[in-house]
């Protein structure tokens, strides 16, 4: 206990969500769908339920039996655009054949999604109004989130007063499981990672919340209840990730927002914009989702398992104190595999397949779970369990971190530097930045700089996504950046905070990227690491390369005022519709600290800036809380980054804005075209992983089905079916079973009666 | 010592729903008259709420810890132990009674009888957790025995889309009372050779008097023998192996709210009494590791043929008989801790905790049966076939406690199991090989449990129909699932009431 009110009474952050969750599916949420039954028409609620069904599933079947003319639509289409395509974009037969075979491939995983909803409230695409109640829980879930956010300022405002508190505080709520031999508490632990991530947390998903009420009224109007319940329920679950005490919560958030990932993503299901060739349905995308990161959950779960098994307890605070002399080489292992875990989850490489497919949820969801908080799950677990990593495990623990770090920051910055589709650009830019703040946990010896970048990042990237969900809108969902261009001047109150954050996340000087990139890019550095300086200096021209791409493509391009900057062609015929407030107001919000979250890491202006803060005491070993990198502006490495953005802006704008350099310039000879496709089919990593799972693992589970039948059911039937004989054949008497039973009974006893009897009377122990 | 207000008031909770029982039945009379559907629904509201009088009662006794336990010369002892079966039996009355509520609207169409019944097998279920006098206790297990073979010959009707069930369900009531009466002898037979040994028939009294006991010689001998028939007399409630043959018969024969009755209340009531008298009344003092082994192979052939043979099952009813069979065998491996080491606090809470979630989840598990029947007729397991289609809701509280009852975690049903081995494993001597047979079950048991859920969300269903899903049936259904998400994430102060019940059953004990 703290004696802080607020971080004593921390169990309010959770409880507010949680409040709107039961009060919308229990209370709020039964009345909108009874209101909305009764419009229908009361007298054939039965009949209307089956047609209704029916309907739905000759829907699904329309859509996948459509998926093969759309491909082969698109084939035709890309053949006649042929090579003068705006990126050089190569549309071969082979790739095209590719990713029909993907379409087909994964169209099966939209069944187990249509499970996931409840069809009784669901009018077939209907593009009526959310009901009364429905806007309701809107309303609830929005101001449970202030709320929550209202109280982690509290937190955070505590900890700034009383720099004590930063230490942390086990909050100790209940006892879940207390008998002899086992005591599994219920406990919140409070620190400054913590007070950062709450804010974050919150800020991000009430925004988000107030802005999914205008997406969701155009996108599913009849599922605006179950978006707002659901988004209640990641947010609840993505609290007690951040405030666990121990492994055992902490796992239980883990898979709890796995499982709201998983429903948001299928959110849309049946209803989603036709496929296009290359996008997986949302059924397939979350079953997909769920099941990659269930790869790295299980090394997950065996890392806390050997860290139980040594300390016999799951509680971070007492988990350092009871490792003392245990062999490092065996907690090296521990914690590369709980590492494992968060590569899944921050989806890095190899397990990073799974987020650019989850963008087929609602760009609602993109921002919140797959940008600004899920994702960054993973970075917090190695932040949250620091000291173990630094202090207990060996060097290679974090040399891994840094490396899987660097390495998916280049990769993943590569694919995303041809991409054609908005969001997808974005998800691999995703995958790319949290490699950057695993490689400032892995070379930086404090949480600081990887943390650092978290919350930045949190907050450009919701940003970037929520207003690419803005275009998506105005576009009516149409998402290829082919098909845009000259936004800016249509669409301004959009364009204004997206261009403050591509800024922010290339790393132009003073917005909030800039700080927290050249925090890591500076460590790299420092720690004499020239790989990763390498890494991170090509990745950060690379960033603002891609960024700036999408920029000109879809704000910008030819025509544009400023040389291509602003407005311009408009490639497309679509009517653009004007996002209303709800839609840009969180945009302008989340732009403030985009653009100026930075200071806070700048000992100039903060005094002893970011890390000095969140570097508590038991998060990072005493006595290295860093400060050497609180002022970029002393090392001569970072002008070389400022240099670095300024190349990539500058190529972007040559390419794309001013059209100086033409856009194909790449594709134009064969090594070119060959990289260009290497990097379109993003290294072919689906492919293989389809190979593996096609050959190696359903070969493997062939096997497994025979073994399963012949040996497996063989015995199980056999014994099975033995004792229904053994019963049947007592039953085949003449006089009928009660007899038999009664012998049994009376024999039962008689025999063990007998047995002892003669054990006890024989004297034979 | 003489009688006294005192007495009646430890007694008030059993003599208020006795009261309530004779209302039911009275006021049934009354509603014959009219006979129309609200006044089948009045009978259930009055047994419901009626019932919040003997748990006031029980919660007054609760809040007394003053007062004293044991009333009517000895026989009646209201400690906390026998006050945590009555609330489970009340709570029982409350699920059954929603559970059932439109099946015998539909079905069996004689509310007055079922309630007044089930009411009447209640008030021996709380007897027999609160009796401590063995001729006592012989009088409460037939007061709650009668009723039930009663409830399993009332399907007088066929169920559509169910030939024969009538007939069936009269073939079940007689085969019930045949074996009833048989396991009752031999309990009688075993209480009169304790009596014979120990000159007795109050607990403590025979505790006291085993105390001093020596093992081998032949009294020994007839105490063991006692110890046996006693075992098997209870062990027919509770449905342990090789006891078990009527239940899967039984089960699938009655109609489906009295199967529910048996699966949960009788096997409390049993499991009750067999520990107040094997523990309370000392038997395990004497000769403990025959006692003890007895209950082992009891629990170990409980398990695995439970487990075994519901895989094969294709009646829903027969697959949950074998089901509670398999965990009655997780309750014995509990209770064999316990006969090991007899005053093992954490052994006994851990199995009140047991039965306390088995019994929430059962009852929800058969709300969903008794819903599923209500609305098609259909008991067999393929009739869950792509329930979830047809029924969202019914699917999802059906498959949470399926998969409790599995013992998936970390839902209540794994908290209550592992607590439960734990206890056991902490033992030591042979348990550990019993609690690894017991997970080794857990793993089999998955693939029926599984199973089902499996055909909810995964088979196709035979129509592309909604079900219409009974009201009752469903808050039942709805309770339940509030209970295990409930006790999934704060068991505490169940472990705790748990606890507090395991600590008087041994203070009684005295030493």
């Amino acid at each position: 206990m703290s004696g802080n009110v607020f971080i004593d009474n921390i169990w309010v952050i959770p409880a507010l969500p949680l409040l709107a969750f039961i009060l919308n599916i229990f209370v709020i949420r039964p009345l909108d769908v009874a209101i909305r039954d009764r419009s229908h028409g009361a007298g054939h609620a039965e009949h209307g339920h089956a047609e209704q069904h029916g309907q739905d599933n000759g829907h699904l079947a329309d859509n996948t039996q459509h998926t093969v003319p759309d491909i082969d639509a698109l084939v035709e289409e890309s053949y006649v655009q042929g090579i003068d395509d705006i990126d050089g974009h190569i549309a071969t037969p082979a790739a095209l054949a590719r990713s029909i075979r993907k379409a087909e491939h994964t169209s099966g995983g939209a069944a187990a999604v249509t499970l996931m909803r409840d069809a009784e409230s669901h009018p077939h695409h209907a593009h009526g109004e959310p009901t009364i109640f429905a806007r309701v829980n809107g309303y609830i879930g929005i101001l449970a989130m202030l709320g929550a956010f209202a109280w982690s300022l509290g937190v955070l405002f505590a900890m700034l007063g009383n720099g004590a508190l930063r230490n942390g505080t086990v909050v100790h709520l209940y006892d879940w499981v207390a008998v002899a031999g086992i005591n599994y508490s219920v406990n919140f632990y409070v620190d400054a990672l913590t007070a950062v991530m709450l804010v974050v947390v919150t800020t991000v998903s009430a925004l988000v919340q107030i802005y999914s009420q205008e997406y969701i009224e155009h996108e599913e109007p009849a599922g605006y209840s179950r978006f707002f319940a659901w988004l209640s329920l990641f947010t609840i679950s993505m609290l007690i990730l951040v405030l666990s005490a121990n492994f055992l919560m902490i796992y239980i958030g883990w898979e709890l927002v796995g499982l709201c990932s998983f429903l948001l993503i299928g959110f849309l299901g049946k209803d989603a914009p036709k496929m296009q060739a290359g996008r997986p349905s949302p059924g397939a995308a979350a079953m997909k989702a769920f099941i990659t990161t269930r790869v790295g959950d299980f090394g997950f779960l065996i890392g806390i398992l050997i860290l139980f098994t040594v300390t016999k307890t799951f509680e971070f605070t007492a988990i350092p104190r009871l490792l003392t002399g245990t062999d490092q080489a065996l907690l090296t292992a521990a914690m590369i595999l709980v590492f494992c875990g968060a590569v899944g989850k921050s989806a890095q490489f190899p397990l990073h397949v799974w987020l650019p497919d989850a963008m087929e949820g609602p760009t609602p969801v993109s921002a919140l779970i797959h940008a600004a908080t899920m994702v960054a799950a993973g970075v917090y677990l190695v932040a949250r369990t620091f000291v173990l990593f630094h202090q207990f495990a060996g060097p290679q623990s974090l040399e891994v971190v840094a490396y899987v770090g660097g390495f998916t920051a280049i990769f993943a910055a590569s694919i995303a530097l041809v991409q054609t589709d908005i969001k997808r650009v974005l998800a691999y830019s995703t995958v790319s930045q949290l490699g950057y703040m695993f490689v400032g946990l892995g070379v930086a010896d404090t949480i600081g700089p990887g943390t650092f970048h978290l919350m930045t990042h949190a907050f450009f990237k919701a940003l970037l996504f929520l207003g690419s969900g803005a275009v998506l809108h105005a576009l009516g969902g149409e998402q290829d950046m082919r098909k845009m261009g000259g936004l800016a001047s249509r669409i301004p109150q959009v364009a204004i905070p997206f261009l403050l954050a591509t800024f922010s996340i290339s790393g132009f000087p003073f917005f909030a990227g800039f700080f927290s990139k050249d925090e890591i890019i500076a460590q790299t550095l420092q720690h004499g690491d020239y790989v990763l300086y390498a890494i991170t200096l090509f990745t950060a021209f690379l960033t603002a390369f891609y960024m700036f791409r999408l920029w000109f493509l879809t704000f910008g391009g030819e025509g544009g005022r400023f040389g291509g900057w602003w407005g311009g062609q408009y490639r497309d015929t679509r009517t653009i519709s004007q996002p209303g407030i709800r839609l840009w107001l969180p945009l302008a919000i989340l732009a403030v600290p985009a653009v100026f979250a930075g200071f806070l890491g700048w000992n100039v202006v903060s005094g002893g800036g970011f890390n000095a803060f969140i570097s508590a005491a038991n998060v990072t070993p005493a006595g290295i809380v860093g400060a050497a990198f609180d002022n970029p502006f002393t090392s001569g490495a970072t002008y070389v980054g400022i240099a670095a953005a300024f190349l990539g802006i500058g190529l972007a704008w040559a390419m794309y804005g001013a059209r100086i350099i033409p856009a194909n310039v790449l594709t134009r000879n064969p090594l070119g075209r060959g990289i260009y496709q290497v990097l379109w089919n993003k290294f072919y990593v689906d492919e293989v992983y389809l190979a593996f799972i096609r050959f190696g693992i359903m070969g493997l589970s062939r096997i497994a089905v025979g073994f399963d039948r012949l040996v497996i059911d063989g015995i199980l039937n056999g014994v099975g079916n033995g004792v229904v004989a053994f019963g049947r054949g007592l039953r085949r008497s003449e006089s009928g079973r009660m007899q038999n039973y009664g012998a049994a009974i009376f024999g039962g006893a008689l025999v063990i009666a007998a047995a002892f009897f003669v054990v006890v009377y024989f004297n034979i122990k | 010592m003489q009688l006294g207000l005192t007495d009646v008031w430890l007694l008030s909770p059993e003599i208020a729903l006795t009261g309530l029982a004779v209302l039911v039945m009275v006021l049934d009379f009354f509603m014959r008259s009219g006979g129309t559907g609200p006044n089948r629904g009045t009978l259930a509201v009055v047994a419901i709420v009626g019932m919040l009088i003997p748990a006031g009662f029980t919660t007054w006794l609760a809040f007394s810890p003053n007062r004293p336990t044991t009333g009517f010369y000895g026989m009646l002892t209201s400690d906390n132990y026998a006050l945590f079966f009555q609330y489970l039996f009340l709570g029982i009355g409350l699920g059954v009674i929603l559970a059932s509520y439109d099946f015998i609207r539909l079905y069996i169409k004689a509310s007055g009888e079922f309630y007044a019944l089930l009411l009447f097998s209640l008030v021996g279920a709380m007897f027999m957790a609160s009796s401590t006098e063995l001729i006592t206790i012989y009088i409460a297990l037939e007061l709650t025995s009668f009723p039930l073979y009663v409830m399993a010959g009332m399907l007088r009707n066929n169920i559509p889309n169910n030939p024969d069930s009538s007939k069936r369900s009269s073939e079940a009531a007689i085969k019930y009372v045949l074996l009833g009466a048989m396991s009752s002898a031999i309990l009688l037979y075993g209480m009169a050779l304790l009596y014979g040994v120990t000159g007795t028939t109050d607990l403590k009294s025979i505790a006291s008097a085993l105390q001093t006991f020596t093992s081998g010689g032949p009294n020994a001998l007839v105490l063991l023998l006692a110890d046996v028939f006693i075992f098997a007399g209870f062990g027919f409630k509770i449905s342990a192996v090789p006891f078990h043959m009527w239940a899967p018969d039984i089960y699938e024969g009655a109609p489906s709210p009295g199967t529910l009755f048996f699966s949960v209340a009788s096997k409390a009531a049993g499991f009750a009494a067999l520990i107040r008298v094997f523990i309370a009344g000392g038997l395990v003092q004497t000769s403990s590791f025959y006692v003890w082994g007895l209950i082992a192979i009891a629990a170990l052939f409980s398990m695995t043929l439970g487990n075994i043979v519901a895989i094969v099952q294709s009646d829903i009813k027969r697959m949950m008989a074998y089901s509670s069979i398999a965990q009655a065998g997780y309750i014995l491996v509990g209770f064999a801790a316990l006969a090991f080491q007899p005053k093992n606090n954490s052994a006994t809470s851990a199995i009140l905790v047991f039965i306390a979630v088995y019994v929430v989840t059962n009852i929800g598990a058969f709300a969903g049966i008794i819903a599923l029947a209500n609305a098609t007729g259909g008991e067999r397991v393929r009739d869950f076939d792509g329930l979830f289609r047809r029924s969202p809701a019914l699917a999802l509280g059906m498959s949470l406690c399926l998969l409790s009852l599995a013992g998936i975690p970390p839902l209540a049903g794994a908290v209550s199991k592992v607590v439960l081995f734990i206890a056991a494993w902490n033992q030591g001597g042979f348990l550990p090989w019993l609690v690894i047979a017991g997970l080794l079950n857990s793993v089999i048991s998955i693939a029926y449990y599984v199973g089902i859920v499996y055909r909810i969300f995964v088979a196709t269903p035979p129509r592309d129909d909604r079900l219409p899903i009974s009201r009752a049936a469903s808050t039942a259904l709805v309770l339940s699932v509030i209970g295990i998400i409930a006790l999934t994430i704060f068991i505490g102060p169940l472990l705790n009431a748990g606890g507090m019940g395991a600590q008087s059953l041994f203070s009684y004990l005295g030493k």
